[in-house]
């Protein structure tokens, strides 16, 4: 065993945590792989690679799998004209695999003893994570900070916040997820049955204070960026 | 375009639910869809529901290393042979429509009749035979349940 580990780092709130705490409270060896799926320009990459240096990871590296993401997965999909419930393209569920795969080879490249990700114990991806680890790398212990700490988006920004880092608080109430395949938003509003959730202009969230969703009762034409766009 | 709420069963047994906006792959998926509409069989379209729908749901699920996916990748390939051509979009403010296709493989062809218009390759007689035939079995389930009361 050595005290490497591999952490699938997204520049989010969960996966920031995870890189100070696995380096800061267990004193590991933190190898950040942020997995591109086509969701991210080069600007964010640059930003996100930044953000981990900052950190204090011992490497960064970004893997860009687009082609692989569409021959492996969207080309099926596609062919398939796979809707889950008739509605949704499964924007997040085929991408999570991709990447699960993508840091499970980043894990044998690197020799790690360790996987992490940030994943809560209450979505899909903990277990998309954990299997894919599971069959592709036998004796790699994987970590799950969130998970296991059981920790709320509040505790994980007071923790933040306390080893000197500082998260957009307004954004990290919401998750997002931007992909080649789509873009995809939870928080609050997707936590009842009834309020509006539908993103308003996810793929240019740069400023979520202004617009991240259209609520309820604020129109998408009052977005005067939108209107432009859709007219 | 493209924006909607997904509401769905999670892996873990709790409803789960979540924006997106979506607009290219539903564009995409639609017109693939209507295309597939004029150049599959009837069973051809019906095995691909079936096995797509598992698909997506085992993806959906996290299992893309068992190998049935695979198993059904070939499937779904192998039924795109004939599925090529052009299918036209109409974007609109916050809609689209996929207005129809033009395609080679298009078997909705008139050189063999149009639906509710014109018979050209078969007769009136024809159709009687048939019709008689197909619904063989369910006037004999009729006639013997009828005598039997």
């Amino acid at each position: 065993m050595n005290n490497k580990v591999v952490l699938a780092y997204s520049g989010g709130l969960d996966t920031t945590y995870c890189a100070v705490y696995l380096q800061k409270v267990k004193g590991l060896e933190i190898h950040a792989l942020t997995v591109n799926t086509g969701g991210f320009s080069d600007k964010e990459i640059e930003q996100i690679a930044s953000r981990a240096k900052s950190l204090g990871v011992a490497s960064f590296e970004c893997v860009d799998v687009t082609k692989e993401y569409y021959d492996s997965c969207i080309k099926y999909l596609i062919f398939g004209n796979v809707l889950k419930n008739a509605t949704y393209p499964l924007s997040v569920s085929a991408e999570r695999m991709v990447q699960a795969i993508a840091v499970a080879e980043h894990v044998k490249k690197t020799g790690a003893s360790y996987v992490a990700h940030g994943s809560t114990g209450a979505g899909n991806d903990q277990v998309r994570f954990d299997m894919v680890f599971q069959s592709m790398l036998p004796g790699v212990e994987i970590i799950t900070p969130i998970r296991d700490l059981r920790l709320s988006r509040e505790e994980e920004i007071t923790f933040l916040k306390d080893n000197g880092v500082e998260m957009n608080a307004e954004k990290a109430k919401y998750s997002i997820n931007k992909g080649l395949w789509g873009t995809s938003v939870g928080g609050k509003e997707t936590l009842t049955s009834k309020s509006s959730a539908t993103p308003c202009r996810p793929s240019n969230i740069c400023r979520p204070s202004h617009s991240l969703m259209a609520w309820e009762g604020i129109s998408m034409s009052a977005i005067p960026s939108l209107a432009s766009k859709a007219g | 375009m493209g924006r909607d709420i997904h509401v769905g069963d999670t892996i873990i047994g709790i409803k789960g639910r979540v924006g997106f906006e979506a607009a290219a792959p539903v564009i995409i998926i639609k017109a693939h869809h209507l295309l597939e509409k004029h150049t599959l069989t009837k069973w051809q379209l019906y095995w691909k529901d079936q096995l797509s729908t598992w698909y997506g749901n085992w993806l959906h699920e996290g299992q893309m290393l068992d190998p049935t996916m695979r198993n059904i990748e070939k499937f779904l390939e192998d039924t795109q042979a004939t599925v090529t051509g052009k299918a036209f979009v109409t974007l609109q403010p916050y809609r689209f429509t996929v207005t129809g296709i033009e395609s080679a493989h298009d078997l909705m062809s008139s050189k063999f009749g149009s639906y509710g218009e014109m018979n050209k390759g078969w007769s009136g007689d024809d159709v009687k035979g048939f019709a008689k035939i197909f619904g063989n079995q369910t006037a004999i389930y009729h006639k013997v349940n009828e005598a039997a009361q």
